[in-house]
């Protein structure tokens, strides 16, 4: 009693500082999938503001709601906005009906950061040297190598595509770094809970923090979201979030797809983490196959537009005094179902994309990107592309067509291209504007040179090949009002992400410059020595006998023909 | 010292009033003297030197199959760890194998359709995404902590080599999809392809698979399966134009099969006992391994000599795929899908843990029995030798352009061919006409005289000379059999080369025809070069030779 009381007089305030600029929201979203599947998606938001009171606007201490480690490198180097984002395997558009995750900020293939940085007279450094030491610094804190290796690699073309959340970007400079080749693993995981105010220890955290479970999952991204608070804007808000996809279908045999938290994560549901404002579990209901789905026990439920379809989703309040879910479980099945069966076919996704080679050769190939709309309407769209220096696009032999019909060079209404800087270290990004006619697939193709890499150029993997980060797709004709009519736009699905792509560069015999080190070495000795013997020898004149055998004498036809004879030998001779 | 003990036996003494006025002025003359004597010696005997050289590499061929140069085989890419994993295929799988191999026995004679929905229909009913090409039908296995960058391809045709149908292979294809789902310790997809026919099928897949799916296929097993149960793995590994798998794919099959199968590898379907010899007299012991490794060269040379693929795998190796046949000699037993099974199973547990391409040089060997190689530098002397007997041949070259102006002619056929000029309406005018060309030119084109003549030879020598020892490093079997047809043209005495030169390779090449091998469909289908190689380097030898002797 007293200990505890005691408690309260000494914590009180920074609980006070604590509840007064800062607020902490945490849900775990269930979506499951036609192929007996689950996407199940994490999200952790803090929202602060800044104390114009301290020096820093940043609380310093490490029983604050905000991590300082995270936000503190970021408003040293003055950032605004920032995103970072890992991704593991792949999202199957084809059998999931859905064009990428659940969660829209989620980035392509592997490993990314991108952010804007804010125009500062007073800053000594420029917004590319805080980039870097920004990127360094949570790489660092991600065990991760975010950072560029090169100044060449900051792609800083991708501003339209990913605009600021907050304002407007005057006196924002944007920068991107993809990773492609990166994979997201448990070194990774850790970091982040320890980023959370519940450490992975209690709240939704708590199912998160069992690495040898959600790393066994398929596709699986992670990331932060931040949004840093300015003098216009006093609000920050950083956001985490998890997204793994689940097998309900065993490895082995045929069973029920029907899942519960128990099941999925080994634990109960939580106890709440009592800093949380607000903690919720939510089901969206599966397009098809919904009404035969049945949660225990119910939860509210509500109707949603989640990706331009009407969703119902039901939702249980964790801090909900009167159902207490803590310590119990929530199940979901499908009524008279038995086992699985996997449907012969799925529903479309709104918009697939995928990216091939086609006519690949070791040094050349055509990248063929597949974009199809399945839906009613015509859209508007900027596909997007980042290339290592060493590929060349041959600009003038892009073509586009409707899968099955000729060119259409309308399709195609304006490219913006930013060329790479051989032998430099550097990207070329490639931003094409697009019609995507409803119901119909436009094929886009762009033959590719890759030039030769250096000795030293080749990653220690070099036969693996070289992963490109994954295409953009951008649609620019989304409405958030709700009034529209037109369905497929009521999304907040702004980008659909290419899978990534693994491109065989042509590789030398690694052990060639020793055979050529040995092979000049020699040379340069033969041609050395031959040299010296030519320089050093006295040049003299030799009587040769003709081919017969016999003695040289009189009568006898002889040859005459200049040698070299040893000085020194020839000295000695005399003496 | 080494100067003073040469010049050691010092010839007359030096006159100080002659150009050799010194000791070492006359030791000079007479080693120049020697030097020259020496050259001359060669040239005089360049036929003997030819003969010789030809003759030790006919020897050396003839050695090949000499335990003496051979060598262990060996795992050489650590990561693939073959017979390393605990595997899970068990009788559940094989029950599953034998339920879709009742399926498959009923719709064995059903139209190309109706096969490729049922495979469609099973392989979705398994959980994987399907498709189909006009050849082909494929599964895509998603295992979940695939990046999808890298694949592996397993495939199994309706017909086997036998000329059967492939049902039992096709039926291991499926229950392995079905094995394969769910499973999360894949890093690589799988691509399932069951193909029409023995090879088109999956030929007509590999040139649509760039646009159906991104990932690269680095590794890749066909399945042959044609009996009732088997009692031997057979692994067929030569690809079309004699490209062979990275030995490592060869031996990690062979390892996974004897450890982790239980079944015994053979090199194609070649029984792996040494017969016992007992017409000699005396026989010495290594006699009968020599004929059991010469019978294995000698199966290896019949396919790769003429450019051909022993299985199905053989189209993939043009698409940079390190790929092999398993092929499941028929027998009354013991071994069946679940032998079989384990074994893709492990092998595919191999190649899963590959972080590159298989890149050790080690795509160049010969096999002469199953645990056993003969490495490159081994066996590839042996085409050097022959290659240098007909190079040095050409050095005593008169007037080259001469020769040149003569030569040139030869190639008309090839340039012919090249051209594309096929009167297809005619069967077999694509052969007809350059073999009617080759014999036109070859009788009334003059014969060159004198210098020019020798110069022809000379050149002719030289280009053949330089070809074959670089044939060899690519194809060594196509290498020799060029080599011996240069020295037949080219260097025998009159009796042996006019019936020779009487059979036009064009006869021979539609002989091979009436034996069921078909060069010419092979190159348009698969891309062997023999039929090319024929037109371009085989048919202009013998214009060029049936000139040189007339």
């Amino acid at each position: 009693m007293l200990l505890s009381s005691l408690r309260i007089i000494i914590l009180a305030p920074i609980y006070a500082a604590a509840v007064s600029s800062s607020s902490f929201h945490e849900s775990l979203t269930l979506h499951p999938l036609p192929d007996g599947k689950l996407s199940v998606l994490f999200e952790f938001t803090t929202y602060f503001t800044s104390e114009s009171s301290s020096s820093s606007s940043i609380a310093q201490s490490h029983h604050s709601l905000t991590p300082p480690s995270l936000l503190l490198p970021l408003e040293q180097n003055n950032v605004s906005e920032l995103t970072v984002s890992f991704v593991a395997g792949r999202w199957d558009q084809s059998r999931s009906s859905e064009s990428g995750p659940l969660h829209h900020e989620s980035g392509g293939g592997g490993g990314e950061v991108r952010g804007w940085l804010r125009e500062d007279e007073e800053m000594r450094k420029t917004s590319s040297e805080r980039w870097n030491s920004v990127t360094h610094a949570l790489g660092g804190l991600f065990c991760a190598g975010l950072g560029p290796s090169d100044e060449g690699e900051n792609v800083r073309t991708f501003g339209e595509i990913y605009p600021p959340v907050i304002g407007d970007d005057t006196n924002l400079t944007h920068f991107l770094l993809s990773h492609p080749h990166h994979h997201l693993c448990t070194e990774n995981l850790t970091p982040f809970l320890s980023l959370l105010p519940s450490k992975g220890l209690s709240g939704l955290s708590s199912l998160l923090a069992q690495p040898g479970i959600i790393f066994s999952w398929g596709f699986k991204t992670e990331g932060i979201e931040v949004i840093m608070p300015s003098s216009s804007q006093p609000q920050g808000r950083w956001k985490g979030w998890w997204e793994g996809v689940v097998d309900l279908v065993p490895e082995r045999g045929t069973a029920s797809r029907e899942f519960s938290i128990e099941t999925l994560s080994k634990k109960h549901v939580p106890r709440v983490f009592p800093e949380a404002e607000s903690s919720v579990i939510r089901l969206i209901k599966p397009k098809v196959d919904s009404d035969r789905m049945e949660a225990e026990p119910a939860g509210r439920v509500e109707e949603k537009w989640v990706d331009g379809v009407k969703r119902e989703v039901v939702e249980w309040d964790m801090l909900d005094e009167t159902t207490q879910l803590s310590g119990k479980d929530i199940k979901v099945r499908w009524n008279d179902e038995g086992d699985f069966k996997y449907p012969r076919t799925f529903a479309k996704a709104p918009i697939t994309i995928s990216r091939t080679v086609v006519d690949s050769l070791a040094s050349d190939g055509t990248f063929q990107i597949k974009i199809t709309n399945n839906g009613a309407v015509s859209r508007d769209a900027v596909y997007s592309e980042i290339w290592p220096w060493w590929a060349k696009g041959w600009m003038s032999e892009i073509k586009v067509h409707i899968e099955g019909r000729k060119d259409d060079p309308t399709l195609l209404r304006d490219v913006e291209y930013h060329p790479s800087t051989p032998p430099k270290v550097s990207t070329t990004t490639l931003h094409f504007s697009l019609t995507l006619p409803q119901r119909s697939t436009i094929v886009l193709t762009i033959p590719f040179t890759k030039l030769t890499l250096k000795y030293t150029e080749h990653r220690p993997d070099a036969e693996r090949g070289v992963e490109l980060s994954s295409g953009v797709l951008t649609l620019l004709d989304l409405e958030q009002n709700q009034g529209s009519d037109d369905e497929a736009r009521r999304s907040e699905r702004k980008r659909i992400y290419t899978n990534r792509l693994l491109l065989d560069v042509p590789t030398p015999d690694f052990s060639m410059p020793y055979n050529v080190i040995i092979m000049s070495s020699t040379v340069m000795a033969v041609f050395f020595g031959l040299m010296q013997g030519g320089l050093t020898r006295r040049w003299g004149w030799v009587e040769v006998p003709k081919e017969d055998g016999t003695e040289s004498g009189n009568g006898l036809t002889k040859d005459t023909m200049p040698v070299g004879i040893n000085e020194k030998e020839a000295l000695s001779d005399a003496i | 010292m080494l100067a003073r003990l040469r010049r050691k036996p010092a010839g007359p003494p030096p006159d100080p009033k002659s150009v050799n006025y010194s000791a070492e002025h006359v030791a000079l003359a007479k080693t120049i003297a020697r030097r020259q004597r020496m050259l001359n010696s060669v040239w005089r005997h360049v036929p003997l030197i030819r003969a010789i050289l030809a003759t030790v590499g006919v020897l050396w061929l003839l050695a090949l199959p000499y335990e003496g140069l051979w060598k262990r085989t060996y795992v050489d890419e650590h990561a693939l760890q073959p017979a390393q994993v605990t595997m899970y295929f068990d009788w559940a799988n094989v029950h599953q194998a034998d339920l879709y191999l009742d399926e498959l026995e009923k719709i064995a004679n059903s139209s190309i359709q109706e096969r490729s929905t049922y495979l469609q229909n099973t392989f979705s009913a398994s959980g994987l995404r399907t498709g189909s090409t006009p050849t082909s039908t494929y599964a895509h296995v998603t295992p979940p902590r695939s990046a999808g960058t890298e694949s592996i391809l397993l495939s199994a045709n309706w017909l086997s080599r036998d000329g059967g149908p492939n049902l039992r292979g096709v039926a291991m294809l499926l229950a392995f999809g079905d094995f394969l789902r769910g499973q999360n310790h894949w890093a690589f997809d799988f691509i399932l392809v069951v193909g029409e026919d023995y090879m088109s099928g999956l030929e007509g897949f590999m040139r649509e698979y760039h646009s159906i799916l991104p990932g690269v296929i680095w590794t890749g097993l066909n399945i042959d399966y044609p009996g009732h149960s088997f009692s031997h793995l057979g692994l067929f590994y030569e690809g079309v134009n004699g490209r062979l798998p990275n030995q490592d794919v060869v031996n990690t099959v062979a390892h996974v099969a004897r450890h982790s199968g239980g079944v015994l590898p053979r090199y194609h379907d070649i029984k792996d006992e040494p017969e016992e010899i007992s017409f000699l007299p005396f026989t010495p012991s290594w006699l009968s391994s020599y004929v059991l490794a010469a019978k294995h060269l000698l199966h290896h040379f019949a396919y790769t000599a003429l450019g051909r693929a022993t299985g199905a795998h053989g189209v993939l190796a043009r698409h940079r795929i390190d790929s092999l046949t398993l092929y499941c000699t028929p027998a009354t037993g013991p071994h069946g899908f679940h032998t079989l099974g384990r074994t893709l199973e492990s092998t595919s547990r191999s190649f899963n843990n590959l972080l590159e391409r298989l890149h050790a040089s080690y795509f160049f060997y010969l096999l002469p029995r199953p645990d056993w190689f003969i490495p490159v530098g081994h066996y590839l002397p042996a085409a050097v030798l022959l290659g240098a007997s007909l190079t040095i041949g050409g050095f005593d070259c008169p007037s080259p352009l001469g020769g040149l102006f003569h030569m040139l002619p030869s190639f008309i056929p090839a340039v012919i061919a090249a051209l594309g000029i096929r009167i297809s309406s005619i069967p077999m005018m694509d052969s007809i006409l350059p073999m009617l060309i080759a014999i036109g030119l070859g009788s009334s084109l003059p014969v060159p005289k004198g210098d020019a003549k020798k110069s022809l030879e000379s050149l002719t020598l030289l280009l053949y000379g330089a070809l074959i020892p670089t044939l060899a490093m690519i194809n060594f079997p196509q290498a020799i059999l060029l080599a011996s047809i240069a020295l037949l043209y080219l260097t025998s005495p009159t009796w042996l080369r006019v019936p020779v030169l009487g059979m036009n390779p064009m006869v021979l090449v539609a002989m091979l025809h009436g034996k069921g091998v078909d060069i010419q469909q092979e190159w348009i289908e698969y891309g062997n070069f023999a039929w090319p190689g024929v037109l371009v380097v085989w048919l202009p030898l013998w214009v060029t030779a049936w000139r040189l002797i007339r």
